[in-house]
């Protein structure tokens, strides 16, 4: 399936209408969020954990060549092989090779961002192998044919019913919608794809460079599974998923978790360092880790670089109203909510993601809790100015602001159409208010009333007051 | 050695779009705040197991339980001599019948393979010199799996496991029932004493898994609903050893 | 002492009487006040929609007008922030104006914040008989972290019942130019801000930012509800003896 990411408000209308998701999305949001906010109040001091953190992400963006090199001759100590991939495509020929080298059949997979930014299922499908996601949510995705629509509750917009019909198909008898009964289902189902898979892919929460570790964070711990069952395991990581040491580890995964779901640590926090050892009689006996830039490097060059600093907690879309009321799949990308309005134009382009940075109003609840103090909001509005630069706005809007700005900068003439307002706009007017009208005034009135301008403007009321200087 | 042309591509390109030039060992700023210190809970990290007051440790292990029993977790704080009866109990409180364990002297000390005969479980160790498939195929379809733990953490109610060897990773992920015992001395604040820890073996070379382990296997994916054991263990003891 | 009053585009167009309201309780306090007619608009469509250019002139004007002012006092935590806030990053690399954009950011306030903060008042001696419920603006919360003050000065109206309104932080979907292009949603905001408004039982929602009232006041009309919206200065107007 390949979204296009156009048409962001034909999709935001249809999830309008969609009362399954009405009702699941704020329902998950709503406890995603108070976690989030019950986590940073018992610390007490999180602004000081987010000034940190901050500090720590940006110094490894501005030494990514070293803390790389530095993980690469780690992970080859110990033993396992490093690829690095420039692009999408790249990453999945890779993948394929090993595949291919190892005569694989079948794949298990632990949720990552990563490669549904690289679409890896579509492709290794189409080469003859079986995949399987393990993450219950991506699970239960995998089987209705659809994407994540949310970083860390990739299936959050599904409701029970759903569910129970989809694995009720899988299993091939009528399974009842109580949570025990679908989940005894599922774990006999994907216990049996751990035991027979020959490759076992995950993602990166985060790499540590002095080890040569990658980190899985996982509450159910299908990373663990995947990660020990399989003979080979391919871990692929966005190239900015890297942390110095494991002191800076301590920090990103106390916000990360704390972030995400209010919890103070995940279930399980698995590091991995290379493959199998000798004398060990569990683990793969390959350990494969490929880097992907796939457009991240164009972005330290530009006025969004700060965006590398995400660790993906998720915590700007379970806050944002936008989010809130659309969910995941409306943003037409890989990923959603803020982040996914900052980043998708720039790993896509505004030719498929130009609608995304207007998907938002602003309101800063992003930035406020962002554990790498990313300054979402403000982002949102340096793509606007980009997309104002590189023409990708109406010429209507563009001649409106530029009236705007001569008005704005002229106190004579918009002293004047303020007190010609009033009069202008009562062809619309009924009562005192404004119910229709062209251009922007279209927008507002389709679902709200608009009141006329004033007949006298507070200027007039205070020159006529007697109260006037400057003039 | 030399490195690699992709390696060398990939890197030189991201150093350009920084706009400098290649760097190379480049090491971390020692950053001089630790915000958990200012944080709700009064820990001192620093403070070296020895030198800590015993009314200090005191509070760090109920810490410990609070949050576990808070996750689901059962925790028994119990003199060495009291593990097989602990053990037993937990045994009989889940109806186990077959057993898979650390091959880890910690455990034989407790006379744990006798406890478990005693009780009449079909029971292995992690032996490194058996048959891997077997072995595998063993841990997959037993109802309990035992390890020891390298060390607990208070803040998180976490307990940490150094695997190899012996110390097979799956042991603590197949059997629905888990069970980590933990001597109470090992018991420290927070994540970053797990971190030093961690860091502390780098010279000698880590282990090829380590596991940070909070409570049973957990999943929230159908309707935010906690439900249990999906991937791993529903079911998580952990035995506390007193000194 | 001396405040310019920054009237904001919404107020001197469509609500005057926030303007009124204002001056009325700055005079009242002892507080002269003066309302430089050159000024216009702060410029934030423009800028929020990426017209930076266009957002400049209007910061320049604003610049321009308040050059003069010992303190700049605006009905609008939005409008605030943006001059405490963007002004400065506006002219970035352009010394001379970033200088005076700092000078002016460093006396600009919000004015529920100015009155308690400078003026350290925080009973007006106003009275409303009335039940409410406040509404906290995005920009004037988070961004201008202006929370407390606006509560404080509500809190000491006499007769005035303030309800709690649950999901107070969420934004209610005005956004500016937000309202307009991206109506279903913006719709869908409003709606559940007027759903949990309704909840309380409140007769009144008080809010500091013009913007959000007419959205708010705009959908409550539009879908008949009888629930009145106003703008906090007009509440701590209300009563004074005259």
């Amino acid at each position: 399936m390949n979204l296009q990411a156009a048409d962001f408000k034909a999709r935001a209308k249809e999830a309008l209408n969609d009362t399954q998701l009405q009702r699941a999305v704020p329902f998950v949001q709503d406890r995603l969020r108070s976690g989030r906010v019950q986590a940073a109040e018992a610390l007490g001091n999180v602004e000081e954990w987010r000034e940190l953190l901050s500090e720590i992400r940006m110094d490894t963006i501005d030494n990514l060549d070293s803390y790389l090199e530095q993980l690469a001759g780690n992970v080859r100590a110990n033993g396992g092989h490093v690829h690095f991939a420039s692009k999408a495509a790249d990453a999945v020929s890779i993948v394929s090779r090993i595949a291919e080298e190892n005569g694989a059949r079948k794949i298990v997979k632990a949720k990552s961002m990563i490669t549904e930014e690289i679409h890896l299922n579509k492709h290794l499908e189409e080469q003859g192998l079986s995949v399987i996601e393990t993450d219950l949510g991506e699970y239960i995705l995998q089987l209705a044919g659809e994407k994540p629509s949310h970083i860390i509750s990739p299936a959050l917009h599904k409701r029970r019913g759903e569910i129970a019909e989809l694995f009720s198909q899988a299993a091939g008898r009528k399974l009842s919608e109580d949570t025990s009964e679908l989940c005894a289902f599922a774990r006999e189902h994907l216990r049996e794809a751990f035991m027979e898979a020959d490759i076992g892919i995950t993602g990166c929460n985060f790499a540590v460079a002095e080890s040569g570790t990658v980190v899985l964070v996982s509450n159910e711990g299908n990373a663990r599974l995947t990660t020990s069952l399989p003979k080979i395991h391919i871990a692929i990581m966005g190239m900015e998923r890297i942390v110095p040491t494991w002191n800076e580890l301590d920090l990103a995964l106390t916000m990360l978790t704390r972030s995400a779901t209010g919890q103070k640590i995940s279930v399980y926090v698995t590091g991995i360092s290379g493959p199998r050892q000798a004398g060990d009689l569990d683990g793969p006996e390959q350990f494969h880790l490929i880097i992907v830039d796939n457009g991240r490097s164009d972005i330290l060059a530009t006025a969004y670089k700060e965006v590398l600093k995400c660790i993906r907690c998720g915590a700007c879309m379970n806050v944002c109203p936008i989010y809130r009321h659309v969910g995941g799949h409306a943003y037409g990308s890989v990923y959603s909510g803020p982040i996914g309005a900052v980043l998708d134009p720039l790993l896509e382009g505004y030719e498929t993601a130009k609608e995304l940075p207007y998907a938002s109003s602003l309101c800063g609840a992003c930035t406020e809790v962002c554990p790498v103090k990313i300054p979402l909001h403000d982002l949102l509005i340096e793509h606007r100015k980009d997309e104002v630069e590189q023409g990708y706005t109406p010429q209507m809007e563009k001649m409106s602001f530029g009236a705007f700005g001569f008005m704005a900068s002229h106190p004579a003439v918009y002293s004047k159409a303020a007190k010609i307002a009033s009069a202008g706009t009562t062809l619309w007017a009924k009562d005192g208010y404004i119910s229709g009208g062209p251009g922007l005034l279209a927008g507002w009135t389709a679902g709200r009333d608009l009141p006329q301008p004033a007949k006298q403007s507070f200027r007039d009321w205070w020159k006529e007051k007697g109260g006037a200087r400057d003039e | 050695m030399n490195e690699p042309v992709e390696q060398a591509a990939f890197l030189g390109s991201i150093a350009e779009k920084l706009g400098r030039k290649r760097r190379t060992a480049v090491s971390p700023p020692s950053w001089d705040r630790k915000p958990w210190e200012g944080s709700g809970q009064e820990l001192n990290p620093e403070a070296e197991a020895g030198g800590r007051q015993a009314a200090e440790h005191e509070q760090l292990i109920r810490q410990f339980m609070k949050q576990l029993s808070a996750l689901n977790t059962a925790v028994y704080r119990i003199s060495r001599a009291d593990f097989g009866r602990v053990l037993s109990e937990v045994i009989a409180k889940h109806g186990i019948g077959s057993a898979i364990s650390w091959d880890d002297g910690r455990l034989h000390e407790l006379q744990l393979e006798s406890t478990l005969n005693r009780n009449g479980i079909h029971h292995r160790l992690w032996r490194t010199t058996e048959n891997e498939r077997e072995l595998r195929t063993f841990a997959e379809s037993a109802d309990m799996g035992i390890t020891f733990a390298d060390m607990g953490l208070a803040d998180t109610g976490t307990v940490l496991l150094m695997n190899g060897g012996g110390r097979g990773r799956l042991i603590s992920l197949l059997p629905p029932v888990y069970v980590a015992v933990l001597p109470e001395r090992f018991i420290y604040p927070r994540l970053s004493d797990g971190m030093s820890f961690v860091r502390s073996r780098i010279p000698e070379g880590l282990p090829a898994c380590i596991n940070f382990i909070t409570g049973p296997s957990r999943t929230g994916d159908i309707e935010a609903d906690l439900a249990l054991g999906v991937h791993g263990p529903g079911k998580v003891h952990i035995i506390l050893l007193q000194d | 002492m001396k405040v310019s009053l920054f009237i904001t585009c919404l107020s001197d167009i469509f609500f005057p009487e926030v303007g009124r309201s204002v001056v009325s309780i700055l005079e009242r306090n002892g507080v002269e006040v003066d309302v430089p007619l050159t000024q216009t608009c702060c410029g934030q469509p423009a800028y929020n929609s990426g017209y930076v250019k266009d957002a400049r002139k209007a910061a320049k004007q604003t610049i321009k007008a308040f050059q003069s002012s010992e303190y700049v006092v605006a009905p609008s935590g939005s409008c605030a922030a943006m001059v405490r806030h963007y002004y400065p990053d506006m002219f970035e690399g352009d010394p001379e104006w970033s200088a005076k954009a700092a000078q002016l950011a460093d006396k600009t306030f919000e004015f529920t914040e100015f009155v308690v903060r400078v003026l350290g008042i925080d009973d007006v001696g106003a009275v409303c008989e009335d039940s409410a419920a406040y509404h906290q603006s995005c920009h004037m919360s988070r961004g201008l972290g202006v929370r407390s003050e606006p509560v404080q000065l509500l809190s000491r109206v006499e007769g005035l019942e303030m309800k709690e309104l649950p999901y107070c932080q969420d934004c209610c979907g005005f956004g500016g130019t937000f309202a307009s292009k991206m109506s279903a949603i913006s719709e869908a905001m409003v709606d559940e801000k007027i759903r949990h408004l309704e909840s309380t039982g409140a007769n009144m929602l008080i809010g500091s930012d013009m913007g959000c009232l007419m959205n708010i006041a705009g959908r409550l009309r539009r879908t008949g509800k009888n629930i009145q919206t106003m703008h906090i200065a007009e509440v701590l107007a209300k009563g004074m003896a005259t």
